[in-house]
């Protein structure tokens, strides 16, 4: 059964429509790559997904139940921004999680903070902006989720900072959950990919296995999408 | 979940006010150990008959700043409430903490109500403090002094603070229904100010202008039902100046401040739920 389910999914802001009729059907043990240009609703959707926006029309379903509590407990999110509070020291963070998520597993995000040098006892307000981004991450990955929400987790970082976090990511994720992945650098995350949701003014104009798209093509994804993408 | 939010809550907002609770009884301590008063300590000190010269000595100085200083943090715990108040809600659900908090598994509702009951206790806490200030204050003094006539003047001053609650002599119900009536009226403007910010945050630019226009325009709308209905819908107000035989209309009113509260409380949690608007 898939866990995730959108069924004619519509979204607009005033006279523009950010989603129109999306229907998406996503299955538990995937990446899936959520492509497309900027504007093209990427962020909406999962935004939806997570209850911080309402659609106007269509019905989304997560592990069979609307969103709401029960889907925000199954589900880990990295916005495209910084969300922590700057008041608390990491080890507030974890113990934050912690309190309000069951599956969050406060020993390895320990480890994982030993691991990257990040003092438990330091003040996000003291930290920088990578240090910061590295705590986010190891907060979301901390999860054993079913679903993992990662929105542009990539961009804005130099390109040894991309491959450190997609590696944090593939070694931290739970194996039986889906990990959706939204992203305009497809050339950098082309290979950790299982299946490609294109995206275009709202639309979805592909949805296939990844490696279907290199055969039925004979081009790599990222090739694929400049081509469709092309301005 | 909701007690795990308010603890969250609490935490933020007290970090900073616990300090200037601290503050302002310390110094509170300070001004009743050192205001002039003719008693058997300085006596001791200064000899007998020459007590007078406590009133015009560093003793005099020192109470003086003290109660000064005590004066303006007490202000400076009223600015700092009102302000935590007021940032903790717009920071935490409407700024770029609510990516997380409202992904959080617990309901808008608990978000909304959290965020009230956790102010609700640090402005109690607030009045607790100053009071705990006030009263140590005269205890010390109290005990220094040891002049029945400095001791009388000194609490007569406290009891003309609270004249209404000391010589109420009308039904003890109505002390009840007086409590009930600041309670409420505390919280009824902390959802107030949640609802304008709630609505401010609607608009594309401004939002914290238009938050505070929004408070305006809730308190008019208030301002015109209440004036329809003949009510006096400020429960502390009562309080203050309440009249013994105006049990009716005190009953009256604190049913007004629920409804205005249960308003309130209705829109922004309705707001945060179906118009979240976070950038």
């Amino acid at each position: 059964m898939a866990i995730l389910e959108a069924d004619g999914l519509t979204k607009t802001y005033g006279s523009l429509c950010a989603l129109d009729q999306v229907s998406l059907s996503l299955e538990s043990g995937r990446i899936v790559g959520l492509l497309g240009p900027n504007g093209s609703g990427k962020t909406t959707f999962i935004k939806i997904c997570n209850g911080l926006l309402v659609p106007a029309a269509g019905e989304l379903r997560i592990d069979g139940s609307p969103v709401g509590t029960a889907t925000k407990a199954l589900s880990a999110y990295l916005p495209d921004r910084d969300f922590l509070p700057d008041w608390m020291k990491a080890s507030d963070v974890i113990d934050y999680y912690s309190d309000f998520f069951s599956d969050f597993d406060a020993q390895k995000a320990g480890d994982m903070l030993e691991d990257l040098g990040i003092k438990a006892d330091q003040k996000l307000g003291k930290m920088s902006k990578g240090t910061r981004e590295k705590l986010r991450l190891i907060v979301t990955m901390a999860r054993r989720a079913k679903i993992y929400f990662l929105d542009e987790p990539i961009a804005g970082v130099d390109p040894a900072a991309r491959d450190y976090i997609l590696r944090t990511i593939i070694a931290n994720y739970n194996t039986d959950a889906l990990v959706v992945i939204s992203t305009h650098l497809i050339a950098d995350v082309e290979s950790v990919l299982d299946e490609a949701v294109l995206l275009r003014n709202g639309k979805v104009v592909l949805h296939a296995p990844v490696d279907e798209v290199r055969e039925r093509t004979g081009k790599s994804l990222d090739e694929y999408f400049r081509e469709v993408f092309a301005c | 979940m909701l007690i795990k939010l308010m603890k969250y809550d609490l935490k933020y907002m007290l970090r900073s006010l616990l300090p200037l609770y601290l503050v302002m009884i310390v110094l509170g301590v300070l001004a009743g150990a050192f205001f002039p008063g003719e008693g058997a300590i300085e006596e001791r000190i200064y000899g007998s008959g020459n007590v007078s010269v406590t009133a015009g000595s560093g003793f005099a100085v020192i109470a003086t700043a003290a109660i000064i200083a005590v004066t303006v943090i007490a202000i400076a715990v009223a600015i700092v409430t009102a302000m935590s108040v007021i940032h903790r809600f717009n920071r935490n659900l409407l700024g770029n903490e609510g990516y997380l908090s409202f992904t959080l598994p617990v309901t808008v509702s608990e978000h909304f109500f959290s965020k009230a009951f956790s102010s609700m206790i640090v402005v109690i806490l607030g009045y607790a403090a100053g009071a705990v200030t006030f009263l140590l204050m005269g205890a010390i003094y109290t005990v220094r002094v040891g002049d029945a006539a400095s001791v009388h003047e000194f609490w007569r001053l406290g009891r003309d603070i609270f004249s209404d609650v000391f010589y109420y002599d009308g039904p003890a119900g109505n002390i009840v229904l007086m409590i009930l009536a600041a309670v409420v009226s505390i919280y009824q403007l902390i959802a107030q100010v949640f609802c304008a910010s709630a609505i401010g945050s609607q608009a594309r630019e401004r939002k914290g202008f238009m938050g505070v226009l929004a408070f305006i325009g809730l308190a008019i709308a208030e301002a015109v039902v209440t004036s329809l209905t003949g009510l006096s819908a400020s429960g502390i107000g009562m309080l203050i100046y309440f009249q013994p035989d105006g049990t009716t209309m005190l009953a009256g009113s604190l049913a007004l401040n629920c409804a205005f509260a249960a308003a309130y409380s209705a829109g922004t949690i309705w707001l945060l739920k179906n118009r979240l608007n976070l950038q």
